[in-house]
C-alpha cells in the first residue's frame, strides 16, 4: 500500500511538472519556428503565444489521459 | 609594403617567409600569366561583334541578335545616376575578345594542354581532378572525385576553358555547359529564353553585353530534379586592356532546384578593365534557385589606381507559382561596382531573398543593392544588405521595393545596415518603395553605425591586435549573410572579408 500511494505521488509531481513544461517548450518551439521559417513572416508574438497555448492544451490532456 | 621592400632581410630567413610577410594585404590573385593570347582589334563595331560571333561558331540568328544589340548600343548613353565617379571609359580603346591560342582547338590529352594554363589552375588554388578537367581534357571526368562534388565551368577572359562533371550531370538530365556550346547544341532553349529576364535594350551595359558577350555558362534543370551537385563559374580576367562580357542564362523548370556559385578574379594592374555581365535566372512553378556570388575583382591599389569597373545586370524571373529566388552576394572587391540583382515575382506565392555584403576600402566605391518587382498575390520577399566602408571608399545601398496593384497580401522586409570604418569614407542609402494596393505590408529598417570603440577595446584587452579586433567585429556584423552562403563559401567570404578591411585601421 505505501509503494502504490509513493507511486501516485511520484505520478502526481510528473503530470503537475508538466502542466508548466510542455506551455514553455511550446513556447520555445515558437520561437525556433519564426527563426527558421524566416520566410513565412510570422509575428513572433502570435508564435510564443500559440506555442504556449498549444503546450498548455496538451499538458490538460495528457493530465486528463494519465490522471 | 614599401618599408617591407626597402628592409634588409636578416641571415637565416628563407625566402619563403619573405615572400609570405610580402602577401600579407595585398591582393592575392594580383598575379598574371604569360600566355600566348590572340585578341580581336581594338573597339567595338559591327566587324567586331560579327568576328566575336565568327569564332564561337554560332548560327545567323544569334549574329543578327547581336547586330540588333549592337545598333541599340550605339543610340544609348552611359548612365551617370549612380553614386560612383570614374574617369570616362574610352570603349575604342579596348579589346573585347581574347583567347589563349591553345585553346583555339580542344586539347585531347594533358600533354597537349599548355602547361601555363594548367599553372595558372594549380595557382588559383583549383583541385588537381579539377584542373585535368579544366584544361578541356577529355575523358578526365571519369577519374574518382574526392569530396564533395562542385561542378565548375572556367571562364579564361574571353573563353570558357572547360566544364567538369558534365557527363555525370547529363545523366540527372542537367545541362550545364558554356554558353557558346548551348547555342550550338541547345539552340531551342537559348533561342526560347536568352534577352527574356534582361531584355537587349535593358540598360547601357546590358546591351554592350547583348552585343559583344563571347562565353559564359548555361544551366538547365529539368521538371522534377534536384540538381546532384552543386554548379559553379570561376571568372578570371587575365590579359591586359581587355574587357570580360560575359553571360550566364539559368532556366530551373517545374519544381527542380539548384544552388549556383560564382567566382571571379583579375591581375594587378595599373589601368582600369571593364567588366560587364548579365545574368538571367528563369524559374519555373515550384522551382528554387541559389545563387551565391564571392566578387574578388582587384580593388584598385591603395592610391586608387588601377582595378575593376565592374557593371553587371542580374535579374531573376520567378514566373511560375511558389518559385522561390535568393541571391547572396559577398562583394570585395573592384574599383567602381554597379550591381543590383533583381527579383520579378511573377508567379503567385513566389518569394525572392537577397543577402548582400559590400565592402569597400581605400578608393573602392560600390553602388549596389536589388530590386524587388511583386507582380503576383501573396508574394513575398526579403532583403538584408550589409555595406561596409572603410578608408576614402562610398558604400551605397540602392533598392526598390515595388507591390504593383494584382500583388495583393504581399510582404516585404528590408534590412539594410551601414558601418563606418574610419572619418573619411561614406555610407549611403537610396531606398525606393512603391506600394499600389491597400493589402500589402512593406518593412524598412535601416541602421549606420561606426565600429565602436569599447568592443575594440574589450577585443583588445584579450590579447587580439586591432585588425584582428575589426575583423571579428565586422564578421559578426556581416553574420546574417555569411550564415546564408553555402558552407565552403562562407569560410572563404569570412577570411576575404577580414583580408579586404587590412590595413583599415591604423
Amino acid at each position: 500500500m505505501p509503494d502504490k500511494s509513493r507511486q501516485r505521488i511520484q505520478r502526481d509531481e510528473v503530470l503537475t511538472a508538466m502542466g508548466y513544461a510542455l506551455p514553455v517548450l511550446g513556447g520555445l518551439f515558437g520561437v525556433a519556428y519564426v527563426n527558421i521559417n524566416h520566410m513565412a513572416f510570422i509575428n513572433p508574438v502570435w508564435a510564443v503565444g500559440g506555442g504556449v497555448t498549444l503546450g498548455w492544451i496538451a499538458s490538460r490532456i495528457l493530465r486528463k489521459l494519465l490522471g | 609594403m614599401a618599408a617591407l621592400d626597402q628592409a634588409q632581410v636578416k641571415e637565416g630567413v628563407d625566402q619563403e617567409t619573405v615572400d609570405a610577410v610580402r602577401e600579407v594585404g595585398t591582393y592575392k590573385y594580383g598575379w598574371d600569366t604569360d600566355i600566348e593570347m590572340e585578341y580581336a582589334p581594338k573597339g567595338v563595331n559591327p566587324d567586331i561583334v560579327r568576328l566575336i560571333s565568327d569564332k564561337n561558331e554560332e548560327p545567323e540568328w544569334m549574329t543578327e541578335w547581336r547586330l540588333a544589340a549592337f545598333e541599340r548600343w550605339t543610340k544609348m548613353d552611359e548612365p551617370t545616376w549612380a553614386m560612383v565617379h570614374y574617369p570616362p571609359i574610352d570603349f575604342q580603346d579596348q579589346y573585347y575578345y581574347a583567347r589563349p591560342k591553345s585553346m583555339e582547338e580542344k586539347p585531347k590529352s594533358l600533354d597537349e594542354v599548355d602547361p601555363k594554363l594548367l599553372a595558372t589552375y594549380e595557382k588559383l588554388g583549383i583541385p588537381l581532378k579539377e584542373q585535368m578537367i579544366l584544361a578541356g581534357v577529355e575523358g578526365a571526368e571519369n577519374a574518382p572525385a574526392e569530396g564533395r562534388k562542385v561542378a565548375v565551368d572556367a571562364v579564361f577572359d574571353s573563353v570558357s576553358v572547360g566544364t567538369t562533371f558534365q557527363k555525370e550531370l547529363k545523366e540527372a538530365g542537367v545541362i550545364f555547359c558554356s554558353i557558346s556550346e548551348a547555342i550550338k547544341e541547345h539552340p531551342e532553349l537559348v533561342k526560347k529564353y536568352l534577352g527574356t529576364v534582361v531584355p537587349v535594350s535593358d540598360n547601357f551595359y546590358a546591351t554592350l553585353n547583348s552585343a559583344v558577350f563571347s562565353d559564359g555558362s548555361f544551366v538547365y534543370i529539368p521538371p522534377g530534379v534536384r540538381c546532384p551537385m552543386e554548379l559553379s563559374t570561376y571568372f578570371r580576367i587575365n590579359a591586359e586592356n581587355t574587357g570580360q562580357f560575359e553571360r550566364t542564362l539559368i532556366i530551373a523548370d517545374k519544381g527542380s532546384y539548384v544552388s549556383y556559385l560564382e567566382g571571379c578574379t583579375a591581375p594587378q594592374r595599373d589601368t582600369a578593365q571593364l567588366h560587364a555581365a548579365v545574368v538571367e535566372i528563369i524559374i519555373e512553378e515550384d522551382a528554387e534557385v541559389k545563387y551565391s556570388t564571392v566578387q574578388n575583382w582587384f580593388p584598385g591599389d591603395e592610391n586608387g589606381k588601377g582595378g575593376i569597373y565592374n557593371f553587371v545586370t542580374k535579374r531573376a524571373d520567378c514566373r511560375g507559382d511558389r518559385s522561390k529566388v535568393m541571391w547572396t552576394q559577398v562583394e570585395t572587391g573592384s574599383a567602381v561596382t554597379w550591381k543590383y540583382p533583381s527579383c520579378i515575382l511573377r508567379g503567385n506565392e513566389s518569394q525572392g531573398e537577397f543577402y548582400s555584403i559590400a565592402i569597400a576600402n581605400n578608393y573602392q566605391q560600390a553602388d549596389t543593392g536589388t530590386k524587388m518587382v511583386h507582380l503576383g498575390k501573396n508574394t513575398k520577399s526579403r532583403i538584408v544588405s550589409k555595406g561596409i566602408s572603410a578608408g576614402k571608399a562610398q558604400n551605397t545601398y540602392r533598392g526598390l521595393v515595388s507591390m504593383h496593384p494584382k500583388a495583393k497580401d504581399s510582404r516585404n522586409y528590408t534590412q539594410c545596415d551601414s558601418l563606418l570604418i574610419g572619418d573619411k569614407c561614406g555610407a549611403h542609402t537610396v531606398p525606393y518603395i512603391e506600394v499600389k494596393n491597400n493589402s500589402s505590408r512593406v518593412e524598412h529598417e535601416a541602421t549606420t553605425s561606426k565600429v565602436d570603440d569599447d568592443q575594440l577595446f574589450y577585443c583588445r584587452q584579450r590579447g587580439m591586435d586591432e585588425e584582428e579586433a575589426v575583423a571579428l567585429v565586422v564578421n559578426g556584423f556581416c553574420k546574417d549573410v555569411l550564415q546564408a552562403l553555402p558552407m565552403e563559401f562562407a569560410m572563404e567570404a569570412q577570411q576575404l572579408v577580414a583580408i579586404s578591411l587590412e590595413g583599415s585601421v591604423g
